[in-house]
């Protein structure tokens, strides 16, 4: 990462309380465009509560966060979309009465203009959208070879093909930025190592990731640079291998309960 | 004592022995969902279902009205066991709340249908239980039975608070109340806590009903104003508070009693309820209750 | 990536993943002829069963304001038990306006409906914040503040006898008063408002507003606007109820605060989770089993609340889907 680069993603003295306990406690850290990000951390380190704060759930306490240059902090999460950020959540939360392509289709919200007249009426703009959003969500899901689950009812998928869906969501809505809240949750190895295939290939294709993970061997695959957290601090903030070898990321891990 | 006001506190006193019967129903909703969050709708229409058995059993045998508490209230606790088992068990298995709620909707269609099939569509009243006397205090002159009702609230909420502060059986069901999962991982039996709790709502019922008969009339139609009052005065009340449950439903009946007296008995009802909804707008837990996810 | 090849049908993908499973809708042309054998059958009952059009005409009445709630309750997830208040708005309100004011049926309808859905826009912002028991609880006090007002309001409203002599509704020349006028109109009223839901259905929209229903934080993250939507399809129940109430004050001549009381308003809740919700069929269906169960047979009218209350309990409990919703979903086996 060359330092001269704007970030795509900054984020500057975060904190977050709830109540006595200090959950994010000053955290720091860039995203490079184009790149991918791991946070790690045992149970409890705040990693979801971080991505929270980026994304507009739960307000700071102190710190910002900028995306693109544009102060971000603490705004309404339904906005992201149209910046170019897109969030996935812990379990795959996809609609599971609507099929695999009508979820994708949803994805693309943010390109289309959902109002009750015009799409009660069906008038041609709804229908040239209709069309527009299932070419692409076919697009998307041929590339992540979801393809013949297009018509399948979301709720009937497996887990790792959810989330593999929900990747396909996310980037339906043109993200520049992708965030990601434990993909490889619950996921066995060969789900796993495909997810990290679609992942690479994601990157690849000009979107940089911010991957929230527990799966060491995910993240080491994966990831461009690790940030490390524990009880809500950074004790690490560096390419893989080294933090792999980090004696304080070892002891926090090895260290804490489970 | 001046006559608007002997007239003000004669209205207090109506509102209040309404407001009882209101608090017995919403106690039956209040225990019931604090044990397995469902909110039973059809909780005002087994009063009505009681009133109206107590009043065929005391034609039958001819016993004294008083008698016939004693008959239907533990015949109550055994029919909402039943029900519990044939019904409401059955349905929480497969449904979400929302839907459970749509069931108890469905209980409560099926006993106003049951009292229109066997007592027809007129309406009912019993002998009051210590036959037409009333006490007079200052020119206010409550009727007998009022203190009947009263009684019955007083008796109950003692004898709840007892059971649920002073027994075992009582910290087993604060416990499934506060947490069921956890009450499950420590071994609780969470549906029997269930059926005792349904059990307990059906002789909170049936006195209800059996105390109130005797001061108006009941029909099948009756059925749904009493679920709705219940209902309304158990989450005004704030879900889950057993005192909440007898203030809301004390409040309603005060109010419908308080307003009825300056405009008609509708008008009375459009005001309450439009009290009840500022409240639930404003103070969504509420008056007394514990905060659970009301908004987004 | 490395070109793999372009898998569509069911087997895995080179990903390992199991068989797709695919859902067998029918064949479009198959759709086709369905529907156009329906409408044929629709368009000659009238001649096959004329005792019937008069349930058949409350039954479509009622359709309509259960695809309304539908759009509401099935697709966006919210509970709402007072539609009676803005079937109250469109029966009273037309009623009102052209038997004391002689305003033209069809105006009086049309403006109504505009009525209802300002007031549902109103209510919405700030009722449609509560969630699950206490929605449910605000539009139940919706419903029992209706039922008393059309009762109480006795120089208004004709109090608990209700409103008479309401003049039939009038398309130019035309006085629709038959039951076949009143079922022909129906049908086209209900062909247009299931047409409305259904493309919304089929919309980005429709996928909204299942989001929302689904898991409002991820749809919020999608971008959608949860609160507009929400109350954007309260405002067009709210219309459907209105049109519905308007055309049975026109049909009947007459409504009463029974007819836009609280029973009723449970009964349209009922009457979806019946026939079936997210389904355009299930309405209609749970509208005709309600409304037709207490004409099945004389002797048989006493039974039907028992009957319908028990019938509710064990669709409920057995068919999450509604009758309907369990039906087509046994067909794409």
């Amino acid at each position: 990462m060359t330092t001269t680069e704007t970030p795509l993603l900054a984020v500057h003295g975060l904190t977050r309380r709830f109540g006595g306990v200090t959950a994010v406690d000053d955290v720091s850290f860039a995203v490079a465009p184009g790149t991918v990000r791991a946070i790690i951390g045992p149970n409890g380190a705040g990693k979801t509560t971080l991505l929270d704060l980026m994304t507009g759930f739960t307000a700071p306490d102190a710190g910002r966060v900028e995306f693109a240059g544009r102060d971000i902090t603490g705004i309404r999460p339904h906005r992201l979309p149209a910046l170019g950020l897109a969030r996935t959540f812990q379990s795959a939360r996809l609609v599971g009465t609507l099929t695999v392509r009508q979820n994708v289709m949803l994805g693309g919200y943010r390109f289309t203009r959902a109002r009750f007249l015009s799409d009660g009426l069906r008038l041609p703009r709804t229908r040239k959208e209709e069309r527009g959003l299932a070419r692409r969500a076919d697009e998307l899901l041929d590339f992540l070879e979801l393809g013949g689950f297009a018509d399948t009812l979301a709720g009937d998928l497996p887990a790792g093909a959810q989330r593999l869906v929900e990747v396909a969501r996310g980037l339906a809505g043109g993200p520049t930025l992708l965030l990601l809240d434990e993909p490889a949750a619950g996921l066995d190895d060969t789900e796993t190592s495909e997810l990290a295939a679609a992942l690479r290939a994601v990157c690849a294709g000009g979107i940089s990731l911010v991957v929230i993970e527990h799966n060491i061997e995910l993240v080491m695959t994966v990831s461009d640079r690790v940030t490390v957290l524990d009880a809500g601090r950074v004790i690490a903030d560096d390419v893989p291998q080294k933090v792999q070898a980090d004696p304080a990321v070892i002891e926090a891990y090895l260290g804490a309960k489970p | 004592m001046s006559p608007t006001m002997t007239g003000l506190i004669q209205v207090v006193i109506g509102g209040l022995a309404d407001g009882g019967v209101y608090a017995l129903i919403a106690l039956g909703v209040s225990l019931v969902y604090s044990i397995s969050r469902i909110i039973n709708l059809a909780q005002g229409g087994f009063v009505v279902l009681a009133a109206l058995l107590a009043v065929s059993i005391q034609q039958w045998l001819g016993v004294p009205p008083l008698v016939t508490v004693v008959i239907v209230v533990p015949l109550f606790a055994l029919l909402m066991a039943v029900v519990e088992r044939l019904v409401m068990a059955p349905a929480a298995a497969r449904a979400t709340p929302d839907r459970m709620l749509l069931v108890t909707v469905g209980v409560l269609q099926a006993i106003g249908g049951l009292l229109l099939l066997v007592w027809g569509n007129l309406p009912y009243t019993m002998q009051p239980f210590s036959g037409d006397t009333a006490i007079t205090i200052g020119g206010v002159r409550i009727v007998s039975q009022y203190l009947w009702i009263i009684g019955a609230l007083v008796v109950t909420v003692a004898a709840l608070w007892f059971l649920v502060q002073r027994t075992s059986l009582g910290l087993t069901m604060r416990a499934t109340a506060s947490n069921p999962e956890a009450a499950a991982l420590q071994g609780i039996n969470v549906g029997r806590i269930r059926l005792i709790a349904f059990s307990l709502a059906g002789a909170m019922a049936a006195l209800a009903g059996t105390t109130v008969i005797p001061a108006t009339f009941l029909q099948f139609s009756t059925v749904t104003p009493y679920a709705v009052a219940g209902f309304i005065a158990a989450v005004a009340g704030g879900l889950g508070s057993n005192v909440g449950a007898v203030v809301g439903g004390l409040v309603l009946g005060l109010l419908q009693g308080l307003f009825s007296r300056y405009t008609s008995g509708d008008l009375a009802q459009v005001i309450a309820m439009a009290v009840l909804i500022v409240l639930l707008l404003v103070r969504p837990t509420g008056l007394l209750g514990k905060k659970s996810e009301v908004r987004r | 990536m490395t070109t793999r090849e372009h898998t569509t049908h069911p087997g895995a993908p080179a990903t390992g993943l199991p068989a797709s499973r695919e859902r067998r809708v029918p064949a479009r042309p198959v759709r086709l002829v369905t529907a156009l054998v329906a409408a044929a059958v629709a368009l000659v009952l009238p001649l096959l069963v004329p005792g019937w059009l008069g349930l058949l005409v409350i039954a479509g009445i009622f359709f309509l304001i259960v695809l309304g709630l539908n759009l509401l309750m099935g697709y966006a997830g919210q509970v709402s038990l007072g539609q009676t208040l803005f079937m109250a708005l469109g029966g009273y309100g037309a009623g009102l306006l052209t038997l004391r004011w002689h305003w033209p049926t069809l105006v009086a309808m049309i403006v109504m409906a505009g009525v209802s859905a300002a007031v549902a826009a109103g209510l919405g912002t700030v009722f449609l914040r509560l969630r699950g028991y206490y929605l449910a609880l605000a539009t139940l006090g919706l419903a029992v503040i209706t039922e008393s007002l059309a009762s109480g309001l006795t120089g208004f409203t004709g109090g608990p006898s209700g409103l008479v002599g309401v003049p039939s509704l009038h398309l130019g020349p035309w006085e629709i008063f038959s039951d076949q006028a009143n079922y022909y109109l129906l049908l086209v009223v209900c062909g247009l408002g299931a047409w409305f839901v259904g493309n919304l259905q089929r919309s980005q929209t429709g996928r909204a507003l299942s989001a929302i229903a689904a898991d409002p934080a991820a749809a919020t993250m999608l971008g959608i606007n949860a609160s507009r939507y929400k109350t954007s399809a309260f405002v067009v129940s709210a219309v459907y109820a209105s049109l519905g109430g308007s055309l049975y004050a026109f049909y009947l001549r007459f409504i009463s605060p029974e007819v836009v009381g609280v029973t009723v308003a449970l009964s349209i809740v009922i009457m979806l989770a019946l026939g079936g919700a997210r389904t355009l069929v299930g309405p209609l269906l749970g509208a005709l089993v309600i409304q037709g169960l207490p004409e099945v047979g004389q002797s048989f009218a006493s039974w039907s609340p028992f009957v319908a209350g028990v019938v509710l309990i064990l669709v409920i409990t057995y068919l999450p889907r509604g009758i309907w919703g369990t039906v087509k979903k046994l067909a794409e086996r």
